[in-house]
Parts: C-alpha cells; sequence; structure tokens
C-alpha cells in the first residue's frame, strides 16, 4: 500500500475510525479528570460507526476482498468465470440498489417529516442520507473491480492481487 | 373465513408491564375475534434491530403494524409528545389522567395522527424515579456532579444540566456495566422497571421518589394497515387496546407498593420528597420550559397545566 | 415452496456462486420478503441496515481490530508469543497452545469474536505457518480460540444476555463466563495437539536455540501489562467494556511509539486504513445479516422451527440439548446479536418452566453463540482469520467442524457440571438466581 495513494471512502473511514478513537478517549479522560462526559459521545459513535461500516466495505470492494466462497470458479473455464463474475456483480447490485432506494426514500422521508436524532435534537436525515450516498459508492467500487476482473484472463493472478 | 396476523412492536418484554400491555391486548383482539384477528407481540424492539427510536418511522412506512410504543421515544418524530417530559408537571396520578383523557391529550393524539399513525389509546410506563449510588438526594444541590445515565431526548439533558448533574446518553447495554462498576453514578426509570431489571446489583442502593415525569404509553397503528380494515374491525381493535391499556394502568399502578417494599426488602434507602423538597426541584427546571414550550407547542402545555389545575 | 425455504436456497445459491456472503444474506432475506411478505417491506432495507450496525457496543470491533494491526505493528504481541514460546519451547503443539493461550489473555480485554480473531491472526499466523502448520487450521484454530472472548469477561454478548433477560447481577455472569471459557480454550488443544503429531507439524528440536525466558518476559512486559490495565481499569469504573477498546488502541500507540518505537506516522495511516476494511467487511455482513434476521422473524420461521425442535419431548435434559442444537444451527447463519434479539424471547419462557438456574443457561447460550462464531458459512471469527491468512473460506470448513466438536464437548461437560460456571460467582458472593 502506498503513501497518499488512498480513496475517497478510504480517507472518509480513516476519519470516522480516528474520530471515534478521539471522542471515546477524550470521554474516558473528561470524566476521570473532571467528573463531566460528553453527552455526545453515544450518537456521534453510532453515526461515523455506520460510515466507517459502509465507507470500509467500498474500499473492500474495489479490491474484491468481501469474503465469500470461491469454489465454484476453480472449476470453470475463461468464459463461465466471466459469466460468474456478471451473476455475482449483479447480486450485489439489487441488494445495494435496494438499499439505495430505501434508505434515499428513508432519509427523505425523515427530512419532510422533520424527524430529530434521540440524543442531541440534530435532523435525522443528516445522518440517514449517508448510508445510500456510501452503498452507491460500494456499486461505483464493485463495478470498477468488475471491469478489470473481465479484462483479466489469467485466475491465478487474479487471486494473488 | 380469512385470519390475519398484526405485527405489534414493544420495547419491554413481557416481564415489564409494557410488554404485558401488549400481550393483553393480543389475548383481547383474538378472543374477541373468534380467533379471527391475531397479534403477535414483537418485544425487545426486534424489528428494528433493537433501535426503539427508529420504531414510529417503521411503523410508518409499513414495516410494523402497530405498536404499544412510549412517548419518550415517539417524541423524535412527534415533538408534541416531549409534553410528558417536562420536568415536574404532573404531580400524581390525577394529574397524568386530567391530561391523557382530556383536551391535553387529544392534541397529542392529533399530532401522532398528522405524522402518520393511528393512536388508539393510552397505557402507562409510571413515573421516573431516580436513584445513584452516591448517597441520598433530597435537594437540587445533592445532584451536582452526578453522572446520570438518561436516553431519549435532548430535554433529558437540559433538566439535569439545569440541576447541575452531568447527564450522559448510553443504551442500556452500557449503562449496565457502568453503573455496576461506578463509571456512572445513577439512573431513572420507572419503579417496575428498577424492580425488575434489579438496579440494585448495579449499585443503585439510594432512591428518590421526586416524580419528576412520567411516561405514557400509547397503542397505535400504521394508516396504511387501519386504512385496509373494516370499520367493525378498527372498532374492535380500538376497544380492545383501550380495555388493554386501562387494564394495565390500573394493574402497574396497584402493583406499586408492593414493588416498592420488594425493592426497600433489599437494602435499598427509598426517599420520598416533602412538599418544600419538590417545589425547590420545580423551581430550579423553570428555564427548561422556558426553552421547551415553543417546540412543544403553548396551546398544548396551556391545556396540559389547565388540567392539571382543574383536576 | 415455502418463503422459509425460498430464503435458504437464494442465500445457497447465492453463496455457491460466489457473491459475498453479505450481499448473500441481503438476497436471501429479500427473497424471503417477496416470496411470504410484500414488495413493500423491502423498505426492511433502508431502515434495518443501518440500525443493525448502529449500536454502540458495535464500536469496540473496529477499535479491537485496530488494535491487533496496532499490536502486531509494534511488536507487542510478537513479544507475548516469544515469551510463550520460551516457555513452552518447539514441541508438538506448541505454537497451538501459544495462540490459544494468547486467545485468551486477548479474551480478557476485548469482549467481541472477531476483533480478538483479527488481533490474534495477525500475530501468530506467520510463526505458524514458518514451523509447518497449514494455513487453514491455523486460521481454524485461531478462529475457534478467539470466540472465547464473549466467554472470559469482559464479554459484550454476555452483556447483551443480561439486558434481554432483566434482573441477573452482570458480575455473577461474567464471573461465570470465566472457567468454561478456560474450558473451552483448553478444548481446542486435545485435536491440535494429536494433529500436530500425526502429522508432524512443529517437530521437536533438541538442538533449536531456546530463547531465555528472562530476556523474552522483559519485552514482553509493556505488553503483559496490556490486560492488567485494561480489567484493572473495568473494576475500578474507569472505563465501560466498550471503552475499554479505546484504551486499548491508546495503550497500544503509546508503547509503539515511544517504547517499542516501531510506529510512525504513515505507517500508522495505512494501519488505520487497513483497519477500515477489515472493519468495513465484518460490518457489512453484520449489518446484512440482521436482513435476513429481520425476513426469518417476520415470517416466523425461528419461531416454526423452535416449535417443532421442542415439541419432541418435555424432558429437562432432552430438551436443553435441543434447545443447544437450535441454537448451534441458528448459529450457523446468524450473528451473535440477532440470536440474542430474536432466541431469547423464544427461549426464556422454557428456562423459567424446567428453572434452569438463568446465570448456567446464559452461559450455555454464550458457549453456543462463541461456537457460531466460526461454524460456516456465517462465521464472523473465520472470515476475519482467512482474510488474514489470505485463504479462501471453504479450505478451513473441515478444520472448524473438528473444533466445533470439541467445543461442544465443553458445552456439555457444562451442561452436566454447572458447577463449573456456577462455583465462582457463589465463591465471589454474586447472587446467581
Ligand atoms: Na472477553
Ligand atoms: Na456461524
Amino acid at each position: 500500500m502506498s503513501k497518499n495513494n488512498f480513496s475517497l471512502e478510504s480517507w472518509l473511514g480513516i476519519i470516522a475510525l480516528g474520530s471515534i478513537c478521539v471522542i471515546s478517549l477524550a470521554n474516558v479522560l473528561v470524566r476521570y479528570t473532571t467528573n463531566a462526559s460528553f453527552a455526545f459521545t453515544e450518537e456521534f459513535s453510532v453515526f461515523l460507526i455506520v460510515i466507517l461500516a459502509f465507507s470500509g466495505a467500498a474500499v473492500a470492494a474495489k479490491s474484491n476482498e468481501h469474503i465469500r466462497i470461491t469454489l465454484l470458479e476453480k472449476y470453470l473455464g475463461l468464459t463461465g468465470r466471466r459469466i460468474i463474475y456478471i451473476i455475482q456483480w449483479l447480486g450485489s447490485l439489487i441488494v445495494l440498489s435496494l438499499i439505495v432506494w430505501y434508505g434515499g426514500l428513508l432519509a427523505y422521508e425523515e427530512f419532510t417529516w422533520e424527524s430529530t436524532s434521540p440524543g442531541l435534537g440534530y435532523p435525522t436525515w443528516i445522518y440517514l442520507i449517508w448510508l445510500p450516498l456510501l452503498a452507491v459508492a460500494i456499486i461505483f467500487r464493485s463495478t470498477q473491480n468488475l471491469i478489470s476482473r473481465l479484462k483479466m484472463d489469467d485466475y491465478s493472478e487474479e487471486v494473488q492481487q | 373465513q380469512e385470519t390475519r396476523e398484526f405485527s405489534v412492536s414493544t420495547v419491554l418484554s413481557e416481564a415489564f408491564p409494557w410488554g404485558q400491555a401488549a400481550s393483553k391486548w393480543a389475548e383481547l383482539v383474538k378472543e374477541r375475534s373468534d380467533g379471527r384477528i391475531t397479534l403477535k407481540v414483537y418485544p425487545n424492539a426486534q424489528l428494528v434491530s433493537g433501535d426503539q427510536t427508529r420504531e414510529f418511522s417503521a411503523m410508518r412506512s409499513g414495516l410494523i403494524d402497530m405498536a404499544v410504543g412510549s412517548t419518550i421515544n415517539w417524541s423524535t418524530q412527534v415533538p408534541e409528545a416531549n409534553l410528558f417530559s417536562l420536568p415536574f408537571l404532573m404531580p400524581d396520578n390525577a394529574a397524568v389522567d386530567a391530561i391523557t383523557q382530556g383536551k391535553a391529550g387529544q392534541i397529542v393524539f392529533d399530532a401522532i395522527e398528522k405524522r402518520g399513525i393511528v393512536p388508539l389509546a393510552w397505557g402507562e410506563n409510571g413515573f421516573r424515579e431516580l436513584s445513584n449510588s452516591r448517597g441520598i438526594l433530597t435537594q437540587p444541590a445533592d445532584l451536582k456532579g452526578l453522572k446520570v445515565r438518561v436516553v431519549g431526548s435532548p430535554l433529558f439533558l437540559d433538566t439535569f444540566n439545569a440541576l447541575g448533574a452531568n447527564p450522559t446518553q448510553m443504551s442500556w447495554t452500557d449503562a449496565l456495566p457502568a453503573l455496576t462498576t461506578g463509571a456512572v453514578d445513577g439512573q431513572e426509570n420507572p419503579l417496575s422497571v428498577f424492580d425488575v431489571a434489579r438496579a440494585d446489583r448495579a449499585n443503585q442502593k439510594y432512591l428518590t421518589l421526586w416524580h419528576y415525569m412520567n411516561d405514557p404509553l400509547i397503542f397505535g397503528a400504521s394508516k396504511r394497515v387501519w386504512s385496509k380494515l373494516s370499520t367493525a374491525d378498527q372498532q374492535l381493535l380500538k376497544q380492545a387496546a383501550y380495555d388493554a391499556g386501562q387494564w394495565e394502568i390500573a394493574k402497574s399502578r396497584a402493583e406499586l407498593d408492593a414493588t416498592l417494599k420488594s425493592i426497600r426488602d433489599r437494602g435499598v434507602e427509598v426517599t420520598a420528597l416533602t412538599p418544600e423538597q419538590h417545589q425547590a426541584f420545580v423551581t430550579a427546571t423553570q428555564g427548561v420550559y422556558k426553552k421547551w414550550i415553543p417546540k412543544i407547542g403553548e396551546d398544548l402545555v396551556e391545556a396540559a397545566q389547565a388540567a392539571i389545575t382543574n383536576r | 415452496m415455502s418463503p422459509d425455504l425460498w430464503m435458504l436456497v437464494v442465500f445457497g445459491a447465492c453463496l455457491f456462486l460466489g457473491m459475498p456472503v453479505a450481499f448473500a444474506l441481503g438476497l436471501g432475506g429479500a427473497a424471503g420478503i417477496i416470496t411470504g411478505l410484500s414488495p413493500d417491506m423491502l423498505a426492511t432495507l433502508g431502515t434495518n441496515t443501518y440500525n443493525s450496525v448502529a449500536k454502540y457496543p458495535l464500536i469496540a470491533i473496529p477499535l479491537f481490530i485496530l488494535t491487533g494491526l496496532i499490536f502486531e505493528r509494534a511488536g507487542v504481541a510478537a513479544s507475548l508469543v516469544n515469551l510463550a514460546q520460551s516457555l513452552i519451547g518447539r514441541r508438538y503443539g506448541g505454537l497451538s497452545l501459544v495462540a490459544v493461550l494468547v486467545c485468551l489473555i486477548m479474551g480478557g480485554m476485548s469482549g467481541s469474536g472477531p476483533a480478538d480473531a483479527a488481533a490474534v491472526a495477525m500475530v501468530m499466523l506467520p510463526s505458524m505457518t514458518k514451523a509447518g502448520y497449514p494455513r487453514p487450521f491455523s486460521a481454524s484454530l485461531i478462529a475457534a480460540a478467539s470466540s472465547t472472548a464473549i466467554l472470559i469477561p469482559p464479554s459484550i454478548a454476555l452483556i447483551l444476555y443480561s439486558v434481554m433477560i432483566p434482573g441477573l447481577d452482570l458480575r455473577a455472569l461474567f464471573a461465570a463466563g470465566l472457567f468454561p471459557g478456560l474450558l473451552a480454550g483448553a478444548s481446542l488443544l486435545i485435536p491440535a495437539y494429536i494433529l500436530s503429531k500425526r502429522n508432524g507439524w512443529e517437530a521437536p528440536d533438541p538442538d533449536a536455540k531456546r530463547l531465555s525466558i528472562k530476556d523474552s518476559f522483559i519485552k514482553a512486559i509493556p505488553a503483559l501489562l496490556a490486560p492488567v490495565i485494561i480489567l484493572g481499569g473495568l473494576r475500578s469504573g474507569l472505563f465501560t467494556p466498550t471503552e475499554a477498546a479505546v484504551v486499548a488502541v491508546t495503550y497500544g500507540l503509546f508503547i509503539g511509539t515511544f517504547i517499542y518505537r516501531l510506529l510512525t506516522l504513515s505507517s500508522l495511516l495505512s494501519l488505520f486504513n487497513e483497519a477500515v476494511k477489515i472493519s468495513g467487511i465484518v460490518l457489512l455482513i453484520i449489518s446484512l445479516a440482521g436482513i435476513f434476521a429481520w425476513a426469518g422473524t417476520t415470517l416466523g420461521t425461528f419461531t416454526r422451527l423452535a416449535d417443532t425442535i421442542l415439541s419432541v419431548s418435555d424432558n429437562s435434559l432432552t430438551l436443553l440439548l435441543l434447545v443447544m442444537l437450535l441454537v448451534l444451527l441458528a448459529g450457523m447463519l446468524l450473528d451473535a446479536i440477532s440470536i440474542y434479539l430474536i432466541l431469547t424471547p423464544i427461549l426464556v419462557p422454557l428456562m423459567s418452566h424446567f428453572e434452569w438456574n438463568p446465570i448456567w443457561f446464559g452461559i450455555l447460550l454464550a458457549m453456543n453463540i462463541a461456537i457460531g462464531q466460526f461454524t460456516p458459512p456465517v462465521a464472523i471469527n473465520l472470515m476475519v482469520t482467512t482474510k488474514v491468512a489470505n485463504i479462501r473460506l471453504e479450505q478451513t470448513f473441515g478444520w472448524a467442524l473438528l473444533f466445533t466438536v470439541s467445543m461442544f464437548s465443553a458445552l456439555l461437560l457444562v451442561i452436566l457440571f454447572p458447577q463449573i460456571a456456577l462455583w465462582l460467582p457463589q465463591y465471589l458472593g454474586y447472587s446467581t438466581r
């Protein structure tokens, strides 16, 4: 992994993880030293883990590192493998499109109903909107990965990546 | 004859009055419809992966058919429901009934209906009392620096900040070990929850009966489901909800003395406030009203206060 | 075909076709929803994918994954391994024993299996591979041993259980988990030793230079202090079990930068990036497992499955065994949190009917759920360790099955001798009722 070569989702995930560390640690320290604690810790951390989860999933999609069973691919020829790759991509696409559609709808509904968050009273949609946005990012990365896999014609080369 | 099953979401299980309210509703509906309509109760907010604050919107989008929900959890979607969280608004059971059964209650129901849920009847989670591991609390000054676990709405943060405490929001999953080890000093919950969840085992040795708020339960149905029912079935479900709610309210109020006794028997020091002590808390939290009345609605708060005065 | 069956068949077919496990779970759930409910209900993919990961205790997972990476890069974990090796020496099964021991120590710091698995796998896999153990074996062993993290206190699973069964003393529950956790870890050593001897892995070498115990002990002091600091902080109320994860990260960063002096800013950035990726893989599965679980719950699949199994007998022991079998089956497909949310409401009435001790029953459940973390196809620990080992998931299935059998035997022992769980909390004076 080379320096400064991170994708946008990588940076997003790194910032989310870093912020989780800083917020939680600060909370422990502040509670210990001043007897106070941050009321926002839980609400922010919970939001940040969602960012982390889906941006991390996009990072893994780009390098095709999501956990799966590759038994079938081993026994197929080049054409068969390419067909399988497209089917795999389609499966991911269906699930992710459903997340984009219904996640977007949810964020939109919460926006129109003016729902607020339980902890700090912020509008809920500013948290929820990240789910469909990052699902789009995963679709984009999976597609990139599909194209590069379709171009490849040597299986062993692909496994080693 | 066609039978239909509806999902009913609750946050607490049958070990608590909350879950019992839902089971009673299911029982009455099954009986009165001769088994034609069944309500399947899903406790622990499992239909929304345990996130109780998302119950209301999931019901609105049709993922949940019906629910017995709490005004605290629904207040994120219905600002008017924050009425019940205003500190020290309702001094006793009569005050609670005066609100829910009168004009104020109707305003809250209308607000819920306007946001996509058909409200059917009231239940009760009970007055929320304060417990802690530090000592006896009888005046606002005693709360200074007290680390209290709260949940639900920013209003709770304002109330505890006004009293000089350090409120911190955590789920019960995190609160339990935090209370056990002393990372957090206190918590607030209805007596039934304190009792069944055995908060005394999490270091909560001091309990103050300060009655600072009451959390009514609301039986509700998704508009999508409701509009497809016949008028007769709507009436049946609504009446059953009303009866189940009245049954649960009476039952949980009747059980309070026994609950309190079993809490005392476990060595918990229980303190009730004198009227003067209570007044000191009322005075200390007036700022919260100033901030929240515009959000909740002036008419609603006035109606509630009038109902309480004339109770 | 019934909706339940659709759900399973679509899930299985997607897995076979090589789709990522997370998306196979999502499609299986969607198939169940379309055939058994209504397409409108697919809206659950909007709210419950979010809700399933938006849980505060889950922040421990990325934090402990980061801890594992930092401990590995900073040389902390390696010093632990060296110490254990200098004590044990090169012998059949020696490194297996080391791996299990390190998993148990790490389990004393973290309350979650996948996090523990990531940390130990990164440290142990290279040396085990060098000593001749096949990587699929090592990955399975570490996945199984790290599942004890949810038995050895602190444990997120046991906290969840105490929330689901209100009124239990959390301290008693934590104490009750210790010996069953150690027993579960020990049960893995028997097959590990036999296999290692039969296959000549890590053959004893009398000429091999043994590391000096004193040197390796001194080097391991900062590492050994980690669980002391974390358990001490937990006991004294300095922080909560979830926050313990961030304390571990900070401690790792501190000794990595100032004592072992192996961490730099740019290496830190790449560690964070790696942690983001592994967390994304694990959390995406948790998210979509939530959809699969939601479909199964709403369709009544789990209730029916439970009813079928439980209608077989009304003998207490038989039924307990059947319950354990049910949880074992559920553990193959579901993640720990879903199992607790779905199965406890079904099982609690049984527990009270047969008057099973709730603490003991909770430990049995947790042991079983621990097993579920490494039983394919949905095996979160195994997925983490295979990722680190860079092998295919299906290569581990045989070994994972073997360790399932051994840990299930440990579970049977706790069923037969409840005192294994209950002795310690009773000795410490905690209420076990
Ligand atoms: Na642990
Ligand atoms: Na499994």
